[in-house]
């Protein structure tokens, strides 16, 4: 399959940006250094491209009894919310993870990951309700906004999002486009996401771009997106979650909401799953040693190999290597990590690695 | 810089010529791609290093990358100050960032590795 290019494509490359292909579409990996992107959202402002990402409304009467049969979280919600949830298949396996928006009693509006655009719409067309009707966005475009100062920046072109909480969404306009506007991220920090269309995504970036400026906004890329989500440990699909692997395995039992009235696909596995426990569970680990854990690296207890590395990096924020690891569920410490035949000590902390209040904490 | 005392390796490493030994290290350009680099796993002084062979493994945020070695021999000396400062091989790759000093079994082996202008090229054709 050909690699898409998102309609900042121009933007990026006139920007310096590194590209890179992900989830079949060539994206920014970095325009400066990895690590200034990633520290600056800490500290200031990031901006993200996430035109990648999956737009999906799902509209009609039928809405929300529908969804709520396919979701894992309660999606009965008030329109102006939003909730993160799976996608489960029989057995409680994921499908996807995504958020799910409701912008109006009868309409709602779904984000999902671009790797699995294909997947999420087969499942869903294949479990389709005569009372509700599925509408992929094929010309779409996105940003985030992300950091302590994207709620100040964003306001100077969007006075409205002041009232955006966290998790909700509203309507707005940027730039005299029109935008939907939710409290969510991907980073563990304030922040925003922009869904748009492909033709007005340009405008809203560039006027965004301009009035971050004087509080310290940088262009970011998924180089310094996938080591905040890491610190965050939030999940990446086809690393922590997959179809063979449960919520409850991946830590995100919470989004799963197993006593919800109306049944949904895989309740009954993940009821089982809620009482017995799941064969693994994801561990956060910290390396003792020097040396970085990639995803593939075996992981050891007292001499049993006991799981792998499903995602690993160099913490820019904690200045040291950290993974997420996929473990059997009564592994303990002390863990040890193989990397090149050399067995490296790895000490579990609690999730997140990165902790706002408390700065660099583990 | 002038880089006309270096030679090249497809592999994006610099060899150097100073007192008889081979000094190492990774080319700005290699620097540039694989990021900022967080770890260098030097290896023991006098171990073997064969040409085209691993030699050592550095860790950016990025990725792990092998180092391979340009011209075999001993592994003389090693960079130790980048233990504790691995982004000297950022911010001075030709200098500060050398990695290994190797003593060659053969030095005219370095006649085999491209020069700045054939490396140039190269780097050029793979852009």
């Amino acid at each position: 399959m050909e690699t898409r290019k998102t309609p900042l494509d121009a933007w990026h490359r006139a920007n310096g940006a590194k590209m890179v292909e992900f989830g079949g579409w060539e994206m920014p990996l970095q325009y400066s250094t990895l690590m200034a992107e990633h520290l600056a959202v800490r500290s200031a402002a990031g901006l993200f491209d996430i035109s990648h990402m999956a737009q999906i409304e799902v509209s009609g009467g039928g809405a929300e009894g529908w969804l709520q049969s396919i979701f894992t979280n309660d999606v009965a919600m008030e329109p102006g919310r939003g909730v993160y949830s799976l996608m489960c298949n029989d057995n409680g396996g994921v499908i996807d993870d995504v958020f799910v928006f409701r912008l109006e009693p009868t309409r709602y509006f779904i984000v999902s990951n671009a790797s699995r655009e294909q997947a999420d719409l087969a499942w869903l067309r294949s479990h389709s309700s005569p009372d509700a009707a599925l509408e992929a966005r094929a010309a779409r475009g996105a940003l985030a906004i992300q950091g302590p100062a994207a709620p100040a920046i964003l306001a100077r072109v969007a006075p409205q999002v002041a009232q955006t909480g966290h998790n909700r969404i509203a309507q707005v306009s940027i730039a005299g486009r029109d935008a939907l506007v939710s409290g969510t991220g991907y980073t563990g920090e304030d922040g925003f996401e922009v869904f748009t269309s492909a033709d007005d995504i340009l405008t809203v970036w560039e006027a965004v771009w301009a009035a971050g400026q004087p509080g310290g906004l940088v262009a970011a890329g998924l180089g310094a997106r996938d080591t905040l989500r890491l610190e965050m440990c939030y999940p990446l699909y086809g690393h922590e979650l997959d179809e063979n692997t449960s919520p409850y395995e991946a830590g995100y039992g919470w989004a799963v909401k197993p006593g919800k009235p109306v049944p949904f696909i895989g309740q009954e596995a993940l009821r089982r799953e809620k009482e017995t426990g799941g064969k693994t569970r994801l561990a956060a680990l910290v390396l003792l040693e020097r040396g970085v854990a990639r995803e593939g690296a075996q992981v050891f207890s007292g001499g049993e190999r006991v799981g792998e590395v499903t995602s690993g990096t160099f913490s820019p924020s904690l200045e040291k290597a950290i993974c997420l690891a996929r473990v059997s569920r009564g592994a303990k410490q002390p863990f040890c990590v193989d990397i090149r035949d050399r067995r490296l000590p790895a000490q579990e902390v609690p999730k997140p690695f990165y902790n706002r209040a408390a700065g660099a904490a583990a | 810089m002038n880089l006309d005392g270096y030679r090249f390796t497809e592999s994006h490493e610099w060899a150097h010529v100073a007192d008889g030994l081979v000094y190492v290290g990774i080319t700005d350009h290699a620097q540039d791609e694989i990021t900022e680099v967080v770890y260098v796993e030097l290896p023991e002084p006098g171990g073997r290093a064969v040409k085209g062979e691993e030699l050592l493994l550095l860790d950016s945020v990025k990725a792990s990358f092998s180092i391979y070695a340009p011209v075999s021999g001993t592994i003389t000396q090693v960079n130790d100050i980048l233990g504790e400062q691995p982004g000297l091989v950022n911010t001075s790759p030709y200098e500060e960032g050398w990695m290994v000093a190797i003593t060659p079994n053969d030095i005219s082996e370095m006649d085999d590795l491209l020069t700045a202008a054939d490396y140039e090229r190269l780097i050029e054709s793979e852009s």
